[in-house]
């Protein structure tokens, strides 16, 4: 399977990727690009609508290539991280639910889920933990919105990754399995055997992606604050974290 | 007796007096404080004498490097206002009895280069040289840190930070790891300590989630294991700020109750317990 980031969606012609996709004998999962244009809690109503349009856009490129999921941290643009009152806060909150509700409907209609992902502080204000997210999850209430959960954002917010998993429990829809620096599974310090009983535990039978980023790609190198190489190269960094998670999974 | 001297980072004690802090971080059993570096705001003499009062120490200087303080900025005003500040910072060091001043080669929170990165790095090497000269007639060291992705393109590990230090060929200091970055950037936290090796002269010591040890998920026995294995000689100091990309505009707002009496206390006893746990009761 190939998880594709629908950063710009003009440029996905879906017919391409899922001829290409079954020519290489793969499935196709897409994951959203929240930049601050397309951010569903943000103070200004055109702001949101823009991002519920981009959300219906996903949902039905998601639909045509047989994405089971839309997933992203969808809740706010990537990188806003501001000291709010709890009163703006809770607003910031509505607006999400009110957001990703309708974008939930939408996407049910057509067989599609929304996974939305918790990142770390440094990333966004709204939501760092599991806990929070499952608590916007329960907000929304809808069957087909859950979650996306990373271990390499888990490393930094969670107390505890492997109970943090099991909090999320029957919510979670879509994992990134990813080393403490974004390096290749297996090579750094993560609690993989932790990681693995606790999704055993909640009998997590969705997809497993290994999410990492180049310092050669200058503009997400610099949303993720990716600045050296973490691993020899984007094909070392796959195969060896496909055999590792392998290993790790399968016994 | 402890294997290590604790210190604690007065940095998250943001908005209080000194003497409260002082006071605080004597009555929970450390050794020494480590002290916020902002000289010329800061009355050296009253704060020698409250240390010295309260029988402990002050262990190290916790430097800010504002966007102004940037000592690889291209403008040569700044560089010289940044070298002058490490001066300050040595000197204020001085007066108050403080052996070791954080030093970094550039801004924290600046996400890239503003200009040629060979070039960054030259400024950057001479400045700290010069600021390590200084530093080093008034028995004051330099340690240079290592910051996570999210807070320098630069030094992000520590094996960065000792090639650079190499590369500014001071004879006294070295470079510093905290815990809380390395659980971001270091394959093994332990190992990276023993690579350092003698050149480790100070450590910043934060759960995962940059709180006290025992609240995140860091295995502190192999830290300390580490430590004891390269004869650490320096403090060990707990550097805890809140959970946000603005720790300091959390702090401003009141919200870091908790890392007052609660987590200086935790921190030292959780560390204490891991101590003995790994390296024996020592008489």
């Amino acid at each position: 399977m190939l998880e594709i980031c629908l950063e710009d969606p003009a440029l996905v012609t879906v017919d391409a990727v899922r001829a290409a996709a079954t020519e290489a004998g793969t499935e196709i999962s897409v994951c959203g690009a929240f930049g601050p244009d397309r951010d569903v809690s943000h103070e200004d109503p055109d702001v949101r609508r823009a991002a519920g349009e981009y959300l219906r856009t996903c949902v039905d490129i998601a639909a045509a290539v047989g994405s089971e999921n839309v997933s992203g941290p969808m809740y706010s643009a990537t990188g806003k991280t501001r000291l709010l009152s709890d009163d703006e806060r809770a607003r910031q909150w509505g607006w999400a639910v009110e957001g990703l509700s309708a974008a939930g409907d939408y996407a049910a209609e057509r067989g599609v889920g929304l996974a939305i992902e918790p990142l770390n502080r440094y990333e966004t204000d709204l939501v760092n933990t599991n806990e929070q997210a499952v608590r916007l999850c329960r907000d929304i209430g809808r069957d087909n919105v859950g979650l996306l959960i990373d271990t390499f954002h888990m490393n930094i917010e969670e107390k505890d990754i492997g109970a943090a998993i099991r909090e999320a429990g029957g919510f979670v829809r879509n994992l990134h399995a990813c080393e403490n620096d974004r390096g290749t599974p297996g090579s750094g310090h993560v609690e993989w055997d932790a990681v693995a009983a606790a999704l055993s535990d909640i009998d997590y039978d969705g997809l497993v992606v290994i999410e990492s980023f180049t310092p050669e790609i200058k503009e997400i190198a610099r949303a993720v604050s990716l600045w050296r190489p973490v691993a020899p190269s984007s094909d070392a960094l796959a195969g060896d974290g496909i055999r590792f998670l392998e290993r790790l999974l399968r016994s | 007796m402890d294997r290590f001297r604790y210190s604690y980072d007065a940095l998250v004690y943001y908005g209080e007096d000194i003497s409260a802090s002082i006071d605080r971080v004597a009555r929970l059993g450390y050794d020494a404080i480590e002290l916020v570096g902002e000289p010329a705001e800061q009355d050296a003499k009253a704060i020698r004498r409250q240390v010295d009062d309260a029988g402990i120490a002050v262990s190290s200087i916790c430097s800010v490097y504002t966007a102004e303080r940037d000592l690889a900025h291209p403008d040569e005003q700044v560089r010289r206002r940044a070298l002058d500040y490490v001066k300050a910072v040595a000197d204020f060091a001085a007066e108050v009895g403080c052996p070791t001043i954080i030093a970094a080669p550039t801004a924290c929170m600046k996400l890239k280069p503003l200009a040629d990165r060979e070039q960054e790095r030259q400024w950057a090497v001479e400045g700290l040289r010069a600021a390590g000269e200084y530093a080093a007639e008034r028995d004051v060291n330099l340690t240079l840190e290592c910051w996570n992705r999210y807070e320098t393109y630069w030094l992000n590990r520590l094996d960065q930070g000792v090639e650079l230090w190499n590369e500014v060929g001071l004879e006294r200091g070295g470079v510093m790891g905290d815990t809380f970055h390395m659980n971001i950037e270091e394959d093994s936290i332990a190992e990276a300590i023993r690579r350092t090796g003698p050149l480790l002269n100070h450590v910043h010591i934060a759960d995962s989630n940059r709180a006290a040890p025992g609240t995140g998920h860091t295995d502190f026995a192999p830290v300390v294991q580490a430590l004891a294995d390269i004869d650490y000689a320096g403090y060990v100091t707990f550097e805890l700020l809140p959970p946000s990309a603005d720790p300091f505009g959390v702090m401003a707002a009141g919200g870091h109750e908790a890392f007052f009496d609660r987590y200086t206390e935790q921190a030292i006893s959780t560390m204490r317990h891991v101590e003995a746990d790994v390296l024996g009761a020592r008489a």
